[in-house]
């Protein structure tokens, strides 16, 4: 394919984003609520939708389809783990939405602060969020580079696709808050699953059909249709990479977010059930995606080349090919769009505005808008540097933020939890989850991913026993119970 | 059946997803192995959150 092509594509793609960005802007209101929860009126089709873009990102039809290449069908089970781990929502969904209307929650971690009656809960909470997904972030800016490097043979340098997908990511972010985020993301869903769905049976069509693909790798690679395989999916790094994912509706602030966002508990179990259809679905193309890899593409040096070799190679005609890379590039902005927009509102109501006590709502509104574009820059930077240092913290990721799922468990369902608890979890479990990383990701020979949660339920539940939950803690739960 | 039960699946699908694939169908090296335990694992997940939802309407779940 050619540069050309893939320019005129993007041309496109952006015109019809920035044309619906734009349009979100009715019934849009400036302030907080407005801006970072569409005014929690948001109806199910367009939550589940965004939802699905915002979950998703790169990591499917890039990330998803190398592990597949290069570990067989324990990518399949892995993605299906988390995507069981999104049942979560339909316990603490309720939950998150009636103390959000009930208190004016506008982030998660606010929350969290709230109901442990701690300033410092709030900040830890958000801080710790931008540690890791501003990394996170990065990552996905960068594995737009290097797809439109690789598939355009370097016609599109990396620095033009990293700098590009941050330009659509504030603009998305910026127009109309969260409600621009979340109509781009719906468009942007649907560009992902139609394409990616299109491509996939092309492809596969083109090897012959799903017995044909499935038989040559019965017959030329056995190991790659039964765990563990080739070896790469032991037991326990499978342990290790689904225990931090099984969690991630809860861990995620961009996504648990969202709880807050529906107009109603029908539009809530609209969002759950819509984005578990969509995830069903790009699930299985990944993975059979990464398997046509296999076929198509053998022996390639690393796995990461899985998706741009086999974009480049005869079995995807040139069009189709164009289109799923910026769908890709899509599936990219709309995660980073809405991790800009939820650090965003963290930082301007969780650490700006209990740092300035007399901050009103406005003012944390434009703190809040200037620091989407700030972040970007850094996740811009981030991309450009190339760190081991960010490299590591983006691994991370999964495993840094899951150690606050036993606050936000206790929050609901533990009167004893307490501040301190809440605190030594997060921050210990935290700091912990770093020092495992930068000593090379284990520890006597167990996987972060795995350690991390334990180590921070313990330190909750042990700090908490010994120090006083607040008086509060019974109003909130009882409010998130009341039906 | 009540929210609870439904959600009580899900996790016997988690666990069997966890099991299964590494002891009974570590050797079936084909489609009708691993790939099609965790698609109906997937299937599985999709029906029991229908069911365990059905009682989410405007006011109480």
């Amino acid at each position: 394919m050619s540069a050309a092509q893939v320019w005129a594509t993007l041309a496109i793609y952006f015109a019809i984003g920035v044309l619906v960005a734009w349009l979100s802007r009715r019934g849009h209101r400036a302030d907080m609520s407005g801006y970072f929860l569409g005014q929690r009126r948001m109806g199910g089709l367009v939550s589940a939708l965004s939802y699905s873009a915002t979950t998703y990102s790169a990591f499917m039809m890039v990330g998803l389809a190398g592990l597949t290449y290069m570990g067989g069908v324990g990518a399949l089970g892995f993605e299906i783990i988390y995507f069981a781990g999104v049942s979560l929502v339909a316990i603490f969904g309720p939950r998150f939405w009636r103390v959000g209307r009930a208190y004016d929650f506008i982030t998660p971690s606010e929350m969290l602060g709230h109901r442990y009656a701690s300033r410092g809960v709030a900040i830890a909470v958000a801080l710790s969020s931008c540690l890791f997904l501003i990394p996170y972030a990065a990552v996905q800016l960068a594995g737009v580079g290097y797809l439109m490097e690789g598939a355009t043979g370097e016609a599109i340098p990396f620095t033009t696709g990293v700098v590009l997908a941050t330009v659509l990511a504030i603009v998305f972010s910026n127009v109309a808050g969260i409600r621009s985020v979340m109509w781009t993301d719906s468009l942007q869903a649907v560009v992902m699953i139609v394409t990616s769905v299109l491509a996939t049976a092309w492809v596969i069509h083109g090897l012959g059909g799903l017995d044909t693909l499935f038989g040559e790798l019965a017959r030329a690679q056995p190991q790659a249709l039964a765990v563990p395989g080739e070896g790469f999916f032991s037991f326990k790094m499978f342990l290790g990479l689904t225990i931090p994912w099984f969690f991630f509706s809860l861990s995620n602030p961009q996504v648990s977010q969202r709880l807050y966002m529906p107009s109603s508990l029908r539009a809530l179990r609209q969002m759950l059930l819509g984005f578990l259809a969509f995830g069903f679905v790009y699930t299985l193309i990944s993975v059979l995606w990464g398997f046509a890899a296999r076929i198509v593409v053998p022996d390639l040096a690393s796995a990461d080349l899985a998706t741009p070799a086999l974009l480049a190679s005869v079995h995807v005609p040139p069009l189709i090919g164009v289109i799923v890379i910026v769908a890709i590039m899509a599936a990219a902005v709309s995660t980073i769009d809405s991790i800009l927009i939820t650090l965003a509102s963290m930082f301007s109501r969780d650490v700006y505005a209990n740092l300035h006590a007399a901050s009103d709502e406005k003012r944390q509104l434009l703190v809040g808008k200037l620091v989407i574009p700030v972040i970007a820059l850094l996740a811009l930077a981030f991309a450009q540097l190339q760190l081991n240092l960010i490299a590591v913290l983006s691994v991370a990721a999964s495993s840094g933020l899951v150690v606050v799922v036993p606050a936000i468990v206790g929050a609901f369902y533990w009167r004893r939890g307490s501040a301190a608890g809440a605190l030594a979890s997060i921050i210990g479990g935290g700091v912990f989850v770093l020092v495992v990383y930068a000593m090379g990701g284990s520890l006597w020979g167990i996987p972060a991913g795995i350690l991390g949660l334990p180590v921070a339920a313990f330190l909750f539940l042990l700090v908490s026993l010994f120090t006083r939950a607040p008086a509060q803690a019974e109003a909130f739960m009882r409010t998130a119970e009341a039906g | 059946m009540s929210r609870r039960w439904w959600l009580g699946i899900v996790w016997l699908v988690v666990l069997l997803s966890y099991v299964l694939p590494y002891t009974l169908l570590r050797e079936v090296h084909a489609w009708y192995g691993s790939f099609l335990l965790w698609s109906v694992a997937g299937v599985l997940v999709i029906v029991c959150n229908l069911f365990a939802t059905v009682g989410f309407k405007d006011d109480a779940p």
